[in-house]
């Protein structure tokens, strides 16, 4: 029993996200009888699915000990390109601009891994590069889709009465959170954040890890990228720079550190869906739009503190059992 | 000899680079040469200059402020709202020190509740500006005040408005903090290693939150005459700006590792940064070309410094390795 | 006892300072060597040329009778020389299993095609706990994190992880400087255990005693430069301390 107890405490210190969560949505149920519909979810997982999409990808770079203040360029770059795409091939508008995020996203690593630049700052740097070259070429332009495409499915699509970018936010959370759990690669990206003087004494090539690590934020940036592009129809270049916040928002909120090696990929989804959450509640209780972004603020520096509060008890607690022990 | 030059090269390579500039618009426009225009590119700085100064001791002792540009917008907002309740001199006051609590509370955030500075910036950024959303209704704002104005547009002499000398007052100030007081010295110190302040007795998290309240208050002022200078005030003018003074700071020299750095290095680099707008729009580029010089000289600055500082040490391991075995 | 590894005219400088002047070291099969000297007397730099961390500015590595260049720690692992840092051998935030096998992790077989990219947790998981069993390792659970165990735990673990490696030479970067002294026993016992499976090991360490406890040489490093290689048979921890910080060296004095 006692050891049982001791289980769950560290559990519940460890991923508060979802006692949050728990907490959040009783909470909006009990204001609001709307929200609990099955509608009301799945419009909240659809709004949030490119933000649960990049956040994948933005946790990673954190894990392995890095930043990315990039990848809203790099959303916009690769949905711009995916509309651009679009009238003249299917395969090509879903296939390049991710090639594209990947490469971009290969950019930033090859700085921060292989030069060994400061990740904030080259990605800084990264974010208006990529964002000023978006900007040159399509000189600030919408740039034009069509609604009727078979490329329109992927934002608008249905599967059994669930909108296509659900599955694909899903599919996204399950392959990221395989490859940080079950692989060789996982492994080397927590030890990389964690102590990465430990992978070098190992023989193991850790700014490969890292670089790589970039290039599969790429990844998943770019295939939001086309998700986004799918939504919209019409892409502008400044698409990108609304999702920097809730990125950045959600993986923090998801436990993930900015010092590295810590992080799990199913609380950012659960952090994602939390923002949602709050968003969502925040129009059914008809929040004036003018005063929503306090409440945001409000809400992340609350669970930051709420969640440091926790991680600092986690540590007395370990502390406790090893002297218990010994 | 050799290594003079070096050092020379480094020190003032960001003058080198802005030289560079000068002499290539010389064959472009003869016109760039214009007293009139270079007092425009100091003045044009001047705000974002004033924030950057506020921003280096705080940066210099290892921590980031994001927040500065929402200060700004949210004590502008403020002053002009006051301006039509209690004068303009009360506003001002107001405007400015409600950069007082603003940075306080990102400090009290950061040295006691320990939060990353990084993290707890960003959710004061977006509060902040939240708040101004708030206030204005998601609107500009003015305060049809013309007398608020002369707070920033009041000529000292023909075409040198006085927020030259204010820039010049902030640059003053903080480099005499930093080269001549206990607090500069403690911002070297805490940047270069808090742990061993912490055991000195250094009170770290007290100096950590007068920084912040330097530069909130900084900020706050640049809000201030930002929105006496057009005499409008809305939430969206503030979005960036954090990350561009960051920029500024880090060109000029001060490192993110903390504990390196140099108040005309950071002169310089926002002096660089407000040149080549002004180069931009003489040579009447794409207002995103602008954006796209400024990522190249970040990353180029950030780039040749590991280069260089990597490059140099092999050299020296070479020569003065020939040397020992000569001597013996 | 034949010669292991030797080293020859070595030099490090970083920049301008010279760290490493002129040091010849030999290494037996089987040896226990106990490297000391003052701070910044040129240690941990000699073991980190060693160990492949650092290129030396001149000098060769000789295994077994052949020149090794070793541009990193992969290749002087690779031919049996692994050294372990202070705090830096293992991962925190992985579990004991995972920094038992950083570096050799073994693949997961399916379908009898070994899959390189995916891991076979549940094998290692095996291995290692009854790894530690033969070495009398105790820790609590394979599964606990390396940072919510003792110092001692810690330190053990990571000698283990050597073995995996068949390393022939293991360099210890201050073993036993942040354990406590029951477990500084334990940590000692294995050293000799390590002499006992033929594996040579050097000890960096501030401790007389430890080292006189397990070693069977003695090298006194000062100011970068080599001034004692003896037998612990033939010195006392007296005369070793008395090298250390200089006294009755005339040569020593003068630079």
């Amino acid at each position: 029993m006692n050891k049982f107890y001791a289980r769950f405490r560290l559990f519940y210190l460890n991923n508060s996200i979802i006692f949050i969560f728990i907490a959040l949505s009783v909470m909006s149920g009990i204001l609001s009888d709307k929200f609990f519909s099955v509608r009301n979810w799945l419009n909240i997982l659809n709004n949030f699915s490119v933000t649960g999409i990049v956040s994948c990808g933005v946790a990673l770079v954190l894990i392995a000990g890095g930043i990315d203040l990039s990848f809203g360029s790099i959303l916009a770059c690769c949905s711009v390109f995916a509309a651009f795409l679009e009238p003249r091939s299917l395969f090509l508008a879903i296939l390049l601009p991710v090639l594209l995020g990947v490469l971009l996203g290969l950019f930033n690593g090859f700085i921060v891994a292989k030069i060994g630049a400061n990740p904030l700052i080259t990605t800084l740097g990264t974010q208006w590069l990529y964002f000023a070259l978006l900007m040159i070429v399509t000189s600030g332009n919408l740039v034009q889709g069509n609604s009727d495409t078979p490329f329109h499915f992927i934002g608008h699509g249905k599967i059994f009465n669930i909108p296509f970018p659900i599955y694909f936010f899903l599919g996204i959370v399950l392959f990221a959170w395989f490859l940080s759990r079950k692989t060789l690669y996982g492994k080397y990206l927590f030890a990389h954040g964690s102590n990465k003087n430990a992978l070098f004494c190992s023989g193991i090539d850790s700014s490969h890890i890292y670089m790589m690590t970039f290039a599969i934020m790429g990844l998943l940036v770019g295939i939001g990228g086309v998700v986004l592009s799918s939504r919209l129809i019409g892409v502008r270049p400044t698409e990108g720079g609304r999702y920097l916040m809730n990125v950045l928002t959600a993986v923090i909120l998801g436990g993930v550190s900015l010092n590295g090696g810590i992080g799990s990929l199913v609380n950012v989804m659960i952090a994602v869906v939390v923002l949602g959450v709050i968003d969502n509640s925040m129009v059914l209780l008809g929040v004036p739009y003018k005063d929503q972004q306090i409440i945001r603020g409000g809400i992340f520096i609350l669970s930051i503190i709420y969640n440091n509060y926790l991680v600092n008890q986690s540590e007395i607690f370990r502390r406790k059992s090893v002297s218990q022990e010994s | 000899m050799n290594k003079a030059l070096g050092k020379a090269f480094l020190e003032y390579k960001l003058l080198l680079v802005m030289g560079g500039i000068v002499i290539l618009m010389f064959f472009f426009d003869f016109t760039f040469f214009n007293p009139i225009n270079l007092i425009n590119i100091i003045s044009h700085v001047s705000i974002n200059g004033i924030l950057a100064m506020g921003m280096t001791l705080l940066m210099i002792s290892r921590s980031f402020d994001m927040s500065i540009g929402s200060i700004m917008v949210l004590s502008g907002t403020i002053t002009v709202m006051l301006v039509r309740v209690i004068g303009i001199p009360g506003a001002i006051l107001v405007g400015v020190l409600s950069g007082i609590l603003m940075g306080w509370l990102n400090g009290i955030l950061v040295a006691k509740f320990k939060i990353n500075s990084f993290i707890a910036t960003l959710g004061t950024m977006v509060i902040f500006q939240g708040m101004a959303f708030s206030l204005t209704n998601m609107k500009p704002i003015s305060s049809r005040n013309p007398n608020f104005q002369i707070f920033a547009t009041y000529e000292l002499f023909e075409g040198v408005p006085i927020v030259i000398l204010y820039f010049l007052i902030a640059i003053f100030i903080v480099w005499f903090i930093s080269r001549f007081t206990r607090l500069g010295k403690n911002a070297y110190d805490i940047g270069g290693n808090m742990d061993a302040c912490r055991m000195m007795g250094i009170n770290v998290d007290y100096y950590s939150i007068v920084f912040f309240i330097i530069s909130g208050v900084f900020a706050s002022f640049g809000g201030v005459l930002l929105s006496s200078k057009i005499d409008a005030a809305s939430a969206v003018f503030g979005e960036n700006v954090g990350l561009q003074i960051i920029a500024g700071i880090v060109i000029g020299g001060v490192s993110l590792a903390g504990g390196v750095g140099k108040v005309m290095g950071v002169v310089q680099g926002i002096i660089l940064l407000g040149l080549l707008e002004n180069v931009t729009m003489y040579l009447g580029l794409f207002g995103y070309f602008q954006l796209l010089f400024r990522a190249l000289i970040l990353l180029g600055v950030v780039i040749f410094d590991i280069v260089y500082v990597n490059v140099n040490s092999k050299m020296l391991e070479k020569t003065n390795f020939r040397k020992m075995k000569e001597i013996g | 006892m034949g010669t292991l590894v030797e080293m020859k005219g070595i030099y490090k400088l970083f920049g301008g300072l010279c760290a490493i002047n002129n040091v010849d070291l030999t290494i037996g099969k089987g040896e226990v060597i106990g490297l000391v000297g003052d701070n910044a007397a040129g240690k941990s730099t000699l073991m980190k040329v060693l160990s492949g961390v650092y290129p030396p500015t001149e000098g060769d590595i000789f295994v077994e009778g052949q020149q090794k260049i070793f541009k990193s720690p992969h290749d002087a692992r690779n031919v049996g020389v692994v050294m372990l840092f202070q705090d830096l051998a293992l991962v925190q935030d992985l579990d004991v299993t995972d920094n038992i096998f950083l570096g050799k992790e073994l693949p997961k077989r399916i379908f009898g095609q070994d899959m390189r990219f995916l891991l076979d947790r549940r094998t290692m998981d095996e291995r290692s706990e009854k790894f530690l069993r033969e070495l009398e390792i105790n820790v609590d659970s394979i599964k606990e994190k390396v940072k919510n165990l003792s110092g001692g735990q810690r330190q053990s673990v990571s000698i283990a992880r050597t073995i995996f490696f068949n390393a022939r030479l293991v360099i210890l970067d201050e073993p036993t400087s942040a354990i406590s002294v029951k477990e500084t026993q334990k940590v000692l016992d294995l050293i000799l255990q390590l002499k006992k499976k033929g594996v040579a090991v050097i000890i960096v360490s501030h401790r007389m005693e430890d080292i006189f406890n397990v070693a069977d040489r003695v090298v006194v490093l000062r100011r970068g430069k080599k001034v004692e290689d003896i037998e612990k048979c033939k010195t006392t921890p007296e005369l070793i301390i008395k090298r250390i910080i200089g006294l009755n060296d005339g040569a020593g004095c003068n630079q």
